[in-house]
């Protein structure tokens, strides 16, 4: 039974499931609840874009009758969600993040938002988002058109980025789950900031199909929600072939799993991993390898050395540049919100067809390369970020380089989660990262399971009102 | 019938084009240099030191190249903040030059063929 409101705006997917099949609250009570705070408190941490109220009664009153006459979608139904502003929605303004857009509607709806409806889920809102998810080298959190994300532990905070507005909106207990996507940090970072678990899950797992492009070869999909057991579900409504993204594989994806290894974790802690992490970072780190030793063996390991930061870079920047050549033909360009951004992008379109192949040759190697690193291995453990949360109003500088797989996972396109492990003096997030081989996210999700069963840091949320 | 010539005469003009930037200006310092050497050994250092870095050829020449497209949406301080960029993306792609591969090594992701689910 649910009485208080911080019960239900921070119930994991199952409470709030188990909630609507026993009668005690129905998809339209639920959807309206969460639409009123998205109402109330999305203006205060500029975390949404576009409320989509009519929308969101209109498929919770469909998810009350199908429940109510027995047609089950699975743990999804009924539940509402917002989705980053770079997912395209039918009839409704998908901005990208980006003044140029910021009334744009494009008709049609992203993969990922037909099957979310397939599962049963309300579409409560469009996030709010860095400009084009940042692929124009944006340096300070006020690149976008909708302002800075705030953090809902710290308004005076940033809530990272790219998925600023999913990162924020499930910490402040506005939506039960968010979509968000990363081309390099855009789920774990924001996750890490706001003290959520994210999941970037393997390239190809996701259809990009409808999503903005600003990397073809290294755009991923995934959940921002409370949880692993949350992200799984979710994943396992989003995850599949696509015709419409022929880079979405055709591989099974089921969960919860029904093979589990029934063997001790093996994981593998790089050496000097969090030795310039900020202190409350690294102490919290440490206590979450301590539970992490109860669950299986961890051995220190030397991070594979590589060309991973240029080649990442490189591959990013010639296609952010050719994604957006029309953009960048244009005098819209100089209406971005960030300076930054405004010229960022002009430079790469200058990179040589030889070079942007070369990247993509040396990636080959690179992958192999990480492959046969991570495969002793079910995770290897990092920090995403080296600090908690920066000030909204000042620049990344080079606190943003986090010691973590961030370049090589990415470059590799093989997943990660990121979990809360503590809060700082500040009362501010702290996170791990779990990376995995490519295909392996059931095995991230497990240990993240394992982890949260004997922790509690995933339960605790911030005061919004 | 070569309904391409005009096109490919183009594109030859602008690799022309950015390799007398490039490469011939260096190449024609660089032997200048090399015969002063032999008659004047102190004025062939004072050349040497003159000589364009290579580097900023090379960007000089990208520039250009943005310029000439762009030019006229990109003011002088515009200019040097994506001329910075530009020398950034050069030294990076010199760095990736250096990692080494084989012949057989094809750009990742691989072409996929395509067939479609019609009979």
């Amino acid at each position: 039974m649910m009485n208080k409101a911080d019960d239900v705006a921070f119930a994991s997917l199952p409470i709030l499931g188990n909630a609507l099949r026993s009668g005690s609250i129905t998809s339209v009570e639920l959807t309206r609840f969460f639409l009123d705070r998205l109402e109330k408190f999305g203006g205060r941490f500029h975390s949404v874009v576009t409320l989509t109220r009519d929308l969101a009664l209109e498929q919770a009153r469909r998810a009350d009758e199908e429940l109510s006459s027995g047609t089950d979608r699975g743990p999804l139904h009924g539940i509402p969600y917002g989705a980053k502003d770079l997912l395209a929605t039918k009839g409704i303004v998908t901005s990208w993040g980006a003044a140029p857009y910021s009334e744009r509607v494009i008709e049609s709806d992203a993969t990922v938002v037909t099957r979310l409806r397939a599962a049963g889920a309300v579409l409560a809102a469009k996030l709010a988002m860095v400009e084009l998810a940042g692929g124009m080298g944006y340096r300070q959190p006020n690149a976008s058109f909708t302002g800075p994300g705030l953090n809902p532990w710290d308004v005076t905070k940033w809530s990272g980025g790219s998925s600023s507005g999913s990162g924020a909106a499930v910490a402040a207990g506005l939506v039960p789950f968010a979509i968000g996507t990363e081309t390099w940090g855009s789920i774990t970072t924001p996750a890490s900031y706001c003290g959520v678990v994210g999941l970037r899950p393997t390239y190809g797992r996701v259809s990009r199909a409808g999503a903005m492009a600003l990397a073809w070869t290294h755009d991923k999909i995934g959940p921002l929600a409370r949880s692993a057991n949350d992200c799984g579900l979710i994943l396992n409504a989003i995850a599949g072939a696509d015709p419409a993204d022929l880079s979405a594989a055709d591989r099974p994806y089921r969960f919860p799993p029904v093979d589990a290894p029934g063997r001790p974790f093996r994981l593998a802690i790089p050496r000097n991993a969090v030795v310039e992490a900020q202190s409350e970072v690294r102490a919290n780190f440490e206590a979450a390898i301590e539970v992490f030793r109860q669950l299986g063996s961890v051995e220190e390991v030397d991070l594979p050395k590589g060309p991973w930061t240029d080649v990442a870079i490189t591959i990013i920047a010639a296609e952010n540049a050719a994604a957006h050549e029309e953009l960048l033909d244009s005098e819209d360009i100089f209406r971005l919100t960030a300076p930054e951004d405004r010229l960022g992008a002009f430079a790469d379109t200058t990179i040589l067809a030889s070079e942007y192949l070369r990247a993509l040759r040396i990636r080959g190697r690179l992958a192999r390369q990480l492959d046969a690193f991570l495969a002793p291995f079910d995770a290897v453990l990092t920090v995403p970020t080296a600090g908690p949360a920066t000030p909204a109003d000042a620049s990344h500088g080079d606190e943003y380089n986090a010691p973590s797989l961030g370049a090589a996972g990415n470059v590799c396109g093989t997943p990660a989660l990121v979990m809360p492990t503590g809060r700082t003096k500040e009362g501010l997030p702290t996170s791990i990262q779990l990376d995995g081989r490519a295909w392996s996210e059931n095995r991230l999700l497990a240990l993240g399971l394992a982890y949260q069963q004997q922790t509690a840091w995933h339960l605790v949320h911030p005061e919004v009102g | 019938m070569i309904p391409d010539e005009p096109i490919v005469g183009e594109r030859q003009d602008r690799r022309a084009f950015v390799r007398s930037l490039i490469a011939g200006g260096a190449l024609t310092t660089a032997s200048q240099v090399a015969a002063n050497a032999q008659d004047d050994p102190v004025q062939a250092e004072k050349q040497q030191k003159a000589a364009p870095d290579p580097l900023q050829v090379e960007v000089d020449a990208r520039l250009a190249i943005l310029v000439a497209r762009r030019g006229e949406a990109l003011d002088d301080e515009a200019r040097e903040t994506i001329r910075a960029d530009i020398e950034s993306m050069v030294k990076r792609a010199r760095r990736l030059r250096r990692f080494v591969l084989d012949n057989g090594d094809g750009p990742f992701p691989v072409m996929i063929p395509y067939r479609g689910v019609t009979e």
